[in-house]
């Protein structure tokens, strides 16, 4: 700031010494709180990032666990068919001897599609578990942004206050050269 | 700019024509007397240059923004579609089970009445009860709405009673299956376990498709999470920008008026230096 006075005083020196102290130190707390703001919002984006990427993987877990609880079932269904096909309907008791067989298949397939539930519950709870991961990350990125824009109403505030100290050596400019030109006058 | 005093402290030569960005403030330098209103006067041009230069970032962050909000938008609409397919995958599925179920008891009832360890009325109170409490699944793959479910229900309880029924009078462990019966159960066991088999078959299909729906809704989320990250980080870059632009006008504005005020204390004491010298 450099005001012209054709009349330095003392005073008015001294007033804008202060106010040159005075701007210096809030531009350099204003320098300091955008540096963190900088870095919290680079931070905020991050784990944002981080978050989305959690929610892939669990996009990835729903697709295999789809994937291979539903092969497993089909698996255990082409079992069933084909035991199914051995199915002797003559009553015989050879046929009954078959059937016994048959039956024995037809568990064994059916045990294996009950597999395919716990894959399922396994790749669920992965999926589940990268759920989490993305919710902390998005808890974290959100607390950055609150430290984000604390830093910002503090750069706000320190410009406040450099703003007030100018106005107030202004004033002081003023007083001053009003209070000469009266002293100029009456001479 | 290079302004030289010559032989007055306030009368200047300029060398140079300021450099102006926007061309649209050339004032006659040469005519000017005053320190003040050269200052007045590059401070003006500069107004001018940076405000023109953060209006064109605003536009361009806005534009951003807006690109975001599209994404962000088509985002949601995907993970809705996929939602709704998931939904009728599950349902799918769902219905694939409940008939694979009945089938599969279904089957073991008439295997039951094959061997001779089930009598037809003991085989017609379970296939009843089965039909009474699957009446809602059974309704819903034929397309029926909770009336028919109700009927579906109403029957197969009526059946479970029939048959109870009749196990009672007759004697619940007499053997009233005949060898013609017997073979049309064993066909009949032959055929549920068949439907059971294939509907087991379209339940895995149903499983595959359910977890690409899921998998793809999912990724939709996340492409929605992603552009609603970058959004509000354009966005904030916009409201950062606008309030510097405010300060910006601030900052001129006190400048100038603080300038103005030099102007007047400056020609007051013209005035008064005159006058005094004038006596």
């Amino acid at each position: 700031m450099t005001i012209s006075n054709s009349n330095p005083v003392n005073a008015t020196v001294m007033a804008e010494q202060i106010q040159e102290l005075m701007h210096e130190l809030s531009t350099e707390l204003a320098k300091e709180e955008r540096e963190i703001n900088r870095d919290a919002r680079q931070h905020e984006l991050e784990q944002s990032l981080e978050a989305v990427e959690h929610m892939r993987d669990k996009a990835n877990a729903l697709e295999m666990g789809g994937y291979a609880s539903g092969l497993l079932t089909i698996a255990s269904a082409g079992g069933q068919a084909i035991a199914t096909t051995q199915f002797d309907t003559s009553g015989s008791h050879e046929g009954d001897a078959t059937n016994k067989k048959v039956d024995g298949w037809n568990g064994v397939a059916k045990t294996g599609g009950g597999l395919a539930n716990s894959v399922s519950q396994v790749y669920g709870a992965k999926a589940e578990n990268q759920e989490a991961f993305a919710q902390g990350a998005q808890a974290r990125s959100k607390a950055s942004g609150r430290q984000a824009d604390e830093a910002e109403t503090n750069r706000q505030q320190a410009n406040k206050v450099d703003d007030a100290a100018k106005e107030l050596y202004k004033e002081i400019a003023r007083n001053q050269h009003a209070g000469i030109m009266a002293i100029v006058a009456r001479q | 700019m290079n302004a030289t005093p010559v032989n007055s402290a306030s009368r200047v030569i300029i060398e140079e024509p300021p450099a102006s960005t926007s061309g649209a403030l050339t004032p006659d330098l040469v005519n000017i007397l005053d320190v003040t209103s050269i200052l007045f006067a590059m401070q003006s041009e500069q107004q001018h240059a940076q405000e023109a230069q953060h209006e064109a970032d605003i536009r361009a962050h806005a534009s951003e923004v807006r690109l975001a909000l599209d994404q962000v938008r088509r985002a949601a609409e995907e993970a809705r579609a996929q939602a709704d397919e998931s939904s009728f995958w599950g349902d799918f599925v769902s219905v694939a089970k409940t008939v694979g179920a009945v089938a599969s008891v279904a089957a073991g009832v008439a295997g039951g009445l094959a061997t001779g360890g089930l009598t037809v009325a003991g085989g017609l109170a379970l296939a009843g009860a089965l039909v009474s409490v699957c009446a809602t699944p059974i309704a819903e793959a034929f397309g029926g709405d909770e009336n028919a479910a109700f009927w579906i229900g109403i029957a197969g309880s009526a059946v479970s009673l029939g048959g109870g029924a009749a196990g009672i009078l007759l004697g619940g462990t007499k053997e009233i299956a005949t060898a013609g019966l017997r073979t049309a159960a064993r066909y009949g066991e032959w055929v549920g376990r068949g439907v059971d088999a294939g509907a087991k078959g379209f339940e895995g299909y149903g499983e595959i498709r359910t977890g690409i729906a899921k998998a793809d809704g999912t990724r939709a989320e996340a492409d929605g999470m992603e552009a609603r990250a970058h959004q509000r980080v354009s966005q904030r870059e916009l409201d950062t920008l606008i309030g510097g632009l405010k300060e910006l006008s601030q900052s001129f504005a006190r400048a100038k008026d603080a300038l103005i005020e030099s102007q007047q204390q400056i020609g007051q004491s013209h005035h008064l230096l005159i006058a005094t010298l004038g006596r």
